[in-house]
């Protein structure tokens, strides 16, 4: 592992640009992890097998059997793009269901983030065991076209990417401020019990939640499918760096998390590209996770104390 | 009494399963024996696994990784060809649990005081880490080239036949059982069940969640250590790194929770079933994940107590039903306690109290103020505690009482002013070091582990009084047992003057209100107290039972020589049992004097009090609205 | 209005109500008066559907309810000022009185909300601040005010004199008693005896989970105000 560090400034300019697209897909998974906490006061590990589920199934349905072997369905990007987004939105429906409903709501939180580990691995197992899959690229809904910006040559399927997050987030924005639903959710966000006491249906408001969530994590799965491919690792820690990005918010503030995804997916691009000196991939998972780690040490000694005035604030 | 019996130094269960074990040792065949050692490994990370999922509730997503990090290490220091160091492989295996050791305490370090999130989250992060780097390494993993990881031969024992190695596994799990047991048993293993339970409570009975927290991580990584560093040698050569990759410590993940975090042999029988039904079912293609994926389910849903507090319910449910009746366990408010018992009980208990000699005020708070959230809690507010004194803090809804009462125990950090207790400035200490000098408090919602029995909560507060070391506790040396001893005998006292002595197996989450209540009085006053800090004693009581906790508590104060500081709503049981009053309005003080003094205070009966004419009298009549 | 039949309610194992049987017809204010542990803020939740029922029949307005989910009840016509208030701190009074209104079409909302405010003007001057800046007593208005967003037919309020000068309590009371001119009926539990005193048209004694009758041992009462309260929303995870 090499650790000098150089700056080299050419290739300055184009990790910027992008990490700016990469922080589309962290931010689209982070916007999905915020918004299940808020509800739920607990992390959905399920998105990271939505996630998985996304980028694998995705490319079982969209790409095309190689010399007639595979068995796929070999469907156009449109079709598997939509069909991943609503799997993901029944499946975490059902679970948003089944987590917000009486039964389960009064759990205590370990018990409940061990439920979604359990159905992460669930996914997984299932995944690796019925899809054969090959690690290389699906074909992504958004045709070929590439723009230079920076000296960086930017595909549309990134610039769709960096579009969609950004439509999400106004979306929601004007979702949770202005609508009756909004502050449902920021009700149940700031005190469960007194929702229920006061009429809100908590069971309809979380399992709307988890339903939208999912479709975005899935439709995430789907687009890093078409950018960086299949391989689980890289997935994976596709999921991790989002769920870094949500530490840093706290969980709280999706403007938080948005910041962070953007700072984080330009810091990971300028050490891939080289822009301090060519650096291993070990080297960088260690800059990287050095980085999260003394974020949170920062906050664990910086932290203000007061525990009741997490505000469940609009973004 | 039945309680000081002490337990039986091996748990008999263990014996009988360790005996079978050995004895199919000489009838299974080789494969098996070798799966089933397999799955021994996988029982020792579960083990680890057990002491921060199933006792500290956090959750670890590393395990895997730190095995596999302890694997390669250990064949990489213990072979001379190929680049390894050579060392002699018990050398290489302690190279390797340290650094596994280390990784997993900087985790711990690194997240005191934050929530689990955290934690979860980097753990994950360094998961991904290991994968990166440990397992991208040719040296380490061996890559494409066949590296051989040799069986040892240890203490002139050659253990290179499966059966062999699958005993000498066997005789280690054992080992490690045990050792647990006895930590679990000891004041450690309880205290870290509060922490896991409750931190702000174990903060409060002098119990620093940090420390256990790390000292849980500790044990973690060192069982994972020692995980590893017994695979490489059992497969002969380094496994594939993607046997430790982050979905396999989901599914070490799943083997404490399926077992339950009361059975340390269940944990260890889990594992090896893990390991096994996939080669059994072989053509059913149940992949681990699955299979880890469902226990971690069922596990979930069979609650904390996992799937072997599944069985114990159902146990207990069919005997409750041939005949225990109503389980519902009430308080007998009528019952006297017997002059003599009641005497044996403070002997003992003031033999257990620690001396202190004690002088000046028990505690001096001068210049508090506390802003957050645009409120201005408290400001400027001034109390003094004198030793041996009774004293009542009211005041309405918002005065800041419990602000007031967060401030003085360490769980807050006020903006300006200064505490100090005994003459001792405590200003910028925590809760529980403020524990450590004689300060215990109570919480308004009982805060106690709703799974541990009456007894074992009780003897949590004793846990800063238990002069036993980790290694001596563990070991079961004398002095160890001596201590736990003394401080049965203590906690039982106290059950006795509480009377809660008839309910000190059950679980306390069984108990109704006002027991759960006296449980947690009871905590406190184990700690040995010189200041007895109540939070809101008489909620969830009614008028009757609060009438004889406050009297209790008084005899207490009293017969032990404590300094009480209470919070109350209860408006008249502070006014009829209180030595000095203080009143809290809007974060500042209102008034302070007697009871009488307070009682008629115009300006206290006008913004507090209303119009009733109070006066605390023994004879009671109605009073105008 | 409302009718309670042999209803036994608890959380799981833990039983709180025996055998209630309770009637209240409209206009009424019917007082249930306990001490802590009695089961009053339990009776309330049963009411409203937070707490299920575990034998027994719940009749709203000729209806069975007793199944059916709190935020139905809600629309039909149930609503519940809670024990400690439990405003959204984190929201503005304004979207407080929102999220009361489940079942009440949106167009209806803002008409409403100014009714609300002219019940209870000193909201009207905090409308956009955020109701965790709001002292006890505008909390206590801010929470039956979001009660009564639903335009309800029963109210049910737990302990409505928690903490609250006297004068402020009385205000509260001749807000109610307005409303019950209306037809509004209304359930209110409190700790002590004498906050209700003479203000009912029927008050019920809980004690242990059972209606009994007065005690015939007058157990001390004490001072009127500042009864126990929960802090709002301390202390609730780790």
């Amino acid at each position: 592992m090499t650790l000098g560090l150089q700056f080299n400034g050419n290739v300055f300019a184009p990790s910027l640009v992008n990490g700016v697209v990469s922080a589309g897909l962290y931010g689209l998974i982070a916007v999905a992890m915020v918004l299940t906490f808020r509800v739920s006061r607990t992390v959905a590990f399920l998105h990271g097998g939505l996630v998985l589920m996304g980028s694998i199934f995705y490319w079982w349905l969209t790409t095309p059997n190689r010399f007639g072997v595979g068995g796929r369905p070999g469907l156009a990007p449109w079709v598997g793009t939509v069909i991943i987004v609503v799997l993901g939105a029944v499946i975490a429906g059902v679970y948003g269901l089944v987590v917000t409903g009486n039964r389960m709501a009064g759990w205590p939180r370990v018990t409940l983030t061990t439920f979604s580990l359990a159905i992460m691995l669930l996914i997984g197992g299932i995944l690796f065991e019925t899809i054969d899959a090959e690690s290389q690229t699906a074909r992504t809904p958004f045709g070929r076209h590439t723009v230079k910006i920076f000296g960086q040559y930017v595909t549309s399927h990134q610039i769709a990417t960096l579009a969609i997050i950004a439509v999400v987030v106004v979306v929601l924005s004007v979702v949770l401020k202005a609508t009756r639903t909004g502050i449902y959710i920021r009700a149940v966000a700031d005190n469960v019990a007194g929702s229920r006491l006061v009429g809100v249906p908590i069971n309809r408001v979380g399992t709307g939640v988890y339903a939208v969530s999912g479709a975005l994590s899935a439709l995430a799965g789907s687009l890093l499918a078409a950018q960086i491919g299949l391989d689980v690792g890289g997935n994976l820690g596709v999921f991790l760096r989002a769920l870094m990005v949500c530490i840093l918010g706290g969980f709280n503030s999706l403007s938080l998390a948005l910041a962070g995804a953007v700072l984080l997916g330009v810091v990971d691009n300028m050490l891939r590209a080289g822009v301090f000196g060519a650096l291993s991939m070990g080297t960088q998972e260690l800059v990287v996770f050095a980085a999260i780690f003394g974020a949170v040490m920062a906050i664990n000694r910086f932290r203000p104390q007061q525990g009741s005035e997490a505000l469940a604030e609009g973004l | 009494m039945n309680v000081l019996k002490q337990k039986a130094a091996v748990p008999p269960r263990l014996l009988v399963v360790a005996a079978l074990a050995v004895g199919w040792a000489f009838v299974g065949s080789n494969y098996w024996i070798f799966t089933v050692t397999a799955g021994l490994m996988l029982g020792i990370a579960g083990l680890g696994l057990m002491t921060v999922v199933g006792w500290g509730r956090e959750i670890s997503l590393v395990q895997a990784g730190l095995t596999g990090t302890a694997a390669y290490i250990t064949g990489y220091a213990s072979r001379s060809t190929e680049g390894g160091w050579g060392l002699p492989f018990l050398v290489a295996v302690a190279v390797a649990v340290a650094a596994v050791v280390a990784l997993s305490l900087l985790v711990a370090l690194a997240t005191s005081k934050l929530s689990g999130i955290y934690i979860m989250v980097l753990t994950l992060g360094l998961q991904f880490l290991i994968e990166r780097t440990v397992f991208t390494s040719r040296s380490l993993t061996g890559g494409i080239t066949a590296i051989q990881t040799p069986r040892p031969s240890l203490f002139g024992v050659d253990l290179n036949s499966d059966r062999s190695y699958y005993l000498f596994t066997l005789a280690v799990v054992s080992l490690l059982v045990l050792l647990l047991v006895r930590f679990r048993r000891s004041r450690y293993g309880r205290a870290l069940m509060l922490v896991g339970v409750d931190r702000k409570a174990a903060a409060a009975a002098g119990i620093s969640p940090w420390r256990y927290k790390i000292l849980a991580f500790a044990l973690a990584g060192l069982f994972a250590g020692l995980a590893g560093a017994l695979t490489a040698p059992l497969f002969r050569s380094p496994p594939l790194p993607l046997t430790f990759s982050a979905f396999y410590s989901l599914q070490y993940l799943a083997v404490p929770v399926v077992a339950g975090f009361e059975s340390l042999v269940a944990v260890v029988g889990i594992a090896v079933t893990f390991t096994v039904v996939p080669q059994m079912f072989e053509s059913a293609h149940i992949s681990p994940f699955m299979l880890g994926g469902a226990g971690l389910l069922a596990g979930t849903l069979a609650g904390p107590l996992g799937v072997s507090g599944l069985f114990s319910t159902m146990w207990k449910e069919i005997r409750s039903r041939a005949g225990r009746g109503d389980r519902e366990v009430v308080l007998d408010d009528g019952r006297q306690l017997d002059p003599d018992r009641r005497r044996e009980a403070l002997a003992v208990l003031e033999d257990y109290m620690p001396r202190r000699d004690e002088s000046g005020e028990a505690l001096v708070a001068r210049n508090i103020s506390l802003a957050f959230g645009g409120v201005k809690a408290l400001q400027n507010v001034d109390i003094t505690i004198p030793t041996h004194q009774f004293v009542g803090l009211l005041g309405p809804n918002g005065a800041g009482k419990s602000t007031l009462f967060d401030v003085v125990n360490g769980l807050r950090k006020p903006d300006t002013g200064e505490i100090t207790m005994y003459g001792e400035d405590v200003s910028h200490t925590e809760a529980w070091h403020r524990a450590e000098r004689g300060m215990s408090r109570t919480f308004q919602a009982n805060r106690i582990n709703p799974d541990l029995s009456v007894g074992e909560n009780l003897l949590i507060g004793a846990t800063k009084m238990i002069r036993a070391s980790l290694v001596g506790s563990i070991l079961g040396l004398a002095k160890a047992r001596a201590e736990e001893a003394r401080a049965y005998r203590a906690a039982w006292a106290v059950a006795v003057l509480l009377d809660i002595d008839h309910v000190w197996n059950e679980r306390a989450g069984e108990l109704d209100f006002g027991s759960q209540r006296r449980v947690e009085i009871g905590r406190s006053l184990l700690a040995g107290p010189r200041l007895l800090l109540l939070d809101e004693p008489a909620a969830g009581l009614d008028a009757h039972e609060s009438e004889s906790l406050f009297e209790l508590v008084g005899t207490l104060k009293e017969d032990l020589g404590l300094t009480v500081l209470l919070v109350e709503h209860y408006v008249k049981a502070v006014l009829e049992n209180a030595d000095l009053v203080y009143v809290l309005n809007q974060g500042t003080l209102m008034a302070s004097g007697t009871p009488a003094e307070i009682a008629a205070n115009p300006e206290v009966r006008a913004e507090y009090l209303g119009s009733a004419t109070y006066l605390p009298s023994p004879t009671e009549e109605r009073v105008d609205a | 209005m409302l009718e309670l039949q042999n209803i036994r309610a608890g959380y799981g194992h833990l039983q709180v109500l025996f055998d209630v049987n309770l009637k209240v017809e409209a206009g009424e204010i019917v007082t249930v008066v306990g001490a802590n542990g009695a089961g009053k803020s339990t009776l309330l939740k049963t009411i409203l559907g937070a707490v299920n029922a575990s034998s027994g029949e719940i009749l709203f307005r000729g209806e069975r309810v007793t199944h059916t989910p709190a935020h139905r009840r809600v629309a039909a016509g149930i609503a519940l000022s809670p024990e400690g208030r439990q405003v959204f701190s984190g929201l503005t009074v304004r979207e407080n009185l929102v999220s009361g209104t489940f079942g009440l079409p949106a167009k209806a909302v803002k008409p409403q909300i100014d009714n609300i405010y002219d019940l209870f003007p000193r909201l009207r001057e905090r409308n956009e601040q955020r109701a965790g800046s709001l002292s006890g007593g505008e909390q206590q208005m801010l929470a039956i005010g979001r009660a009564l967003m639903s335009q309800p037919r029963l109210v049910l309020v737990d302990e409505l004199s928690l903490g609250l000068a006297p004068i402020i309590v009385e205000k509260l009371y001749a807000a109610l008693r307005q409303l019950c001119e209306r037809g509004l009926a209304v359930v209110m539990v409190e700790q002590f005896h004498l906050a209700v005193a003479g203000r009912a048209d029927k008050e019920f004694h809980l004690d242990k989970g059972r209606f009994v009758e007065v005690p015939a041992v007058s157990h001390p009462v004490a001072v009127p105000v500042s009864v126990s309260a929960h802090s709002n929303g301390e202390g609730k995870d780790r």
